[in-house]
């Protein structure tokens, strides 16, 4: 779905990321961690062309996504930035009603099948109870499952979250995750997003990318890449691996060394 | 949710009602008092040629002019507060007031010969300061908050040239009064000709952009994400609003308060959804401006007040009340 290619970014000419390559496949779930300022965010940024690239290029479908209109990419990409605002007194309809924006003509009328998608991503994302209620009304974890269902109605291919966990309590994380997983199983969407938890990343990802200091160190299938070494290498951290039985994936437990 | 369209459809229909009044209100009353089936009567037919005269050469251009004005001020308002996300944004931010107030200065005070220039120079002092402003901030786009601090920097610049040439000329500062207060006295045709075509056009851009300022107001990164290129978009709407400012500050001068105040009225009767913004502003851009210069000119008939004065005085009370009331939405 898509490619980077040597993809270098960064700010006033500062580079903050350098020479990445990723390959995000159609109907998986990849998830990007790594530490504090390793510039995840950023190359999500460069995918999302937020952020031009210095060198290297983004290709979508073979295609430069630098030769691609925004319009025409907007109906292959929905992104929830972690940036983001609306007016306080928008209703959760009308929010789920722009993310159908990029397929509207130049009067912006809704028609029978928009009105139809808002009302399935307002279904898929448990709000349809939800819809009339302003936006400063909800809490965080409805408030982001309302722009998820913004992003839904765009009705992409893919869909890029920078954390979309953050700011949740322990039970709303896990709605989100789980509804993105849903998602990804019964509605064939590709997911590319940023975890902070690891484990949450094993969970919930088909590859994870390892960045550290602006570079890709490694990417796979999540028990692949998620090792002690690893670990060591860009968190600092050291770590004991276990069978989850649930979830059929390895969960971790980590100890700064010196405690261990 | 149809509740709640058919509210919004019925406050649009109150705001225009409220609109017609006053001008209907506005061209009836003065210092010769018209009844309103008199006003209607001496419109369609020429038969009592007094009432038709005073109406036509006089109070239709005047009240016409009025509407306009205040259309223009409240419409570059509402949108530059949408544009820069900022509550604060009138059309002073992007120098329209202190460009025009600056031009219109030169020429009164240096070239009192000149005066018929004011409004043509306040024209292109007002849009030729936007332009200056856009290009300090520039630097691989222009950021709101970038833009704004310029804005306050050059018109700083300008206040010191306009206070310069107060210093110097201080006999010739009482002719100047009336454009920095900003009024309609003595205004008709010649200047109803001057600022309707703006009125029209950016007007009509704002209506058709409004839903792409809704998505605008998601924020830079949702709004690309969206397929908007939001530079572009930026630029277009600081454009209209630009245009819109200038030419009703040409034609009544500095009229401060409108485009500040009547966007938060609108926003404080309908809510932030441009679709339904937009023509609320105009209609209480139009219906309030109208309302103001009438009462202008009979409060101490015959002398007129400058309507930038009445404006302050009803509107800022009024807008206590309505923020005091609403609780939740500011």
């Amino acid at each position: 779905m898509i490619k980077t290619q040597g993809l270098s970014l960064g700010y006033h000419h500062t580079k903050v990321v350098q020479n990445v390559d990723l390959h995000i496949e159609k109907g998986k779930i990849t998830t990007i961690v790594g530490p504090n300022g390793c510039g995840k965010s950023t190359v999500l940024k460069g995918i999302s062309r937020l952020l031009d690239p210095i060198e290297g290029n983004v290709f979508l479908e073979d295609q430069r996504i630098g030769e691609l209109t925004s319009k025409r990419i907007a109906k292959k990409i929905a992104i929830l930035p972690q940036i983001r605002r609306a007016p306080e007194d928008i209703r959760v309809r009308d929010l789920i009603a722009l993310g159908r924006y990029p397929h509207l003509n130049w009067r912006g009328k809704l028609n029978q099948k928009d009105q139809e998608i808002i009302e399935w991503a307002l279904d898929k994302t448990a709000m349809t109870n939800y819809a009339d209620r302003r936006i400063d009304q909800l809490s965080g974890g409805e408030a982001q499952r309302a722009w998820i269902a913004m992003a839904l109605a765009q009705k992409t291919e893919l869909m890029i979250l920078d954390e979309p966990t953050t700011f949740l309590d322990l039970s709303h994380q896990l709605e989100v995750l789980e509804l993105l997983s849903e998602l990804n199983q019964n509605e064939g969407l590709s997911i590319l997003m940023v975890l902070h938890d690891l484990n949450q990343a094993i969970r919930f990802s088909d590859q994870i990318y390892v960045m550290n200091k602006g570079r890709v160190i490694c990417g796979g299938k999540p028990d692949q890449v998620l090792n002690e070494s690893i670990l060591q290498q860009t968190f600092s951290v050291n770590a004991d691996f276990y069978p989850d039985q649930r979830h059929h994936c390895q969960h971790m437990i980590a100890y700064k060394s010196h405690m261990g | 949710m149809n509740s709640k369209v058919d509210r919004r459809i019925k406050i649009l229909i109150g705001i225009f009602l409220f609109f017609v009044v006053s001008l209907f209100w506005g061209i009836a009353k003065g210092s010769l008092e018209i009844s309103a089936r008199e006003v209607i009567s001496a419109i369609f037919s020429d038969e009592n040629r007094v009432h038709h005269n005073i109406i036509f050469n006089v109070r239709l251009p005047r009240n016409l002019i009025a509407a306009l004005v205040g259309i223009n001020l409240a419409l570059s308002g509402v949108t530059l507060q949408g544009v820069m996300n900022n509550p604060l944004a009138d059309p002073g931010i992007i120098g329209i007031s202190s460009g025009a107030g600056l031009a219109a200065f030169i020429v009164m005070i240096l070239f009192p010969d000149y005066s018929y220039l004011v409004p043509v120079g306040a024209f292109a002092g007002a849009l030729l300061t936007t332009f200056l402003i856009y290009s300090l901030a520039w630097k691989n786009g222009v950021s709101p908050i970038r833009l704004i601090l310029a804005g306050m920097a050059v018109s700083a610049l300008l206040g010191a040239a306009i206070n310069f040439l107060m210093t110097f000329y201080p006999d010739r500062i009482a002719g100047t009064m009336s454009f920095m207060v900003g009024g309609l006295s003595g205004r008709t045709w010649p200047d109803f000709r001057m600022i309707w075509p703006y009125s029209l056009i950016a007007g009509t851009g704002c209506l058709l952009m409004s839903y792409r300022m809704n998505a605008l107001l998601l924020g830079d990164e949702v709004a690309t994400g969206l397929g908007i290129s939001v530079e572009r978009t930026r630029r277009i709407f600081i454009v209209l609003a630009a245009f819109l400012a200038a030419s009703a500050v040409s034609v009544a001068g500095l009229l401060g308060f409108v485009g500040l105040i009547v966007p938060h009225i609108a926003r404080l009767l309908i809510g932030s959804d441009y679709r339904y913004l937009y023509p609320a502003t105009i209609g209480l851009g139009a219906g309030i401006m109208v309302l103001c210069d009438c009462i202008a000119r009979l409060l101490f008939d015959p002398v007129e007040l400058p309507v930038g004065i009445i404006m302050a005085l009803l509107g800022a009370p009024f807008f206590l009340y309505l923020i005091r009331e609403r609780k939740g939405s500011l």
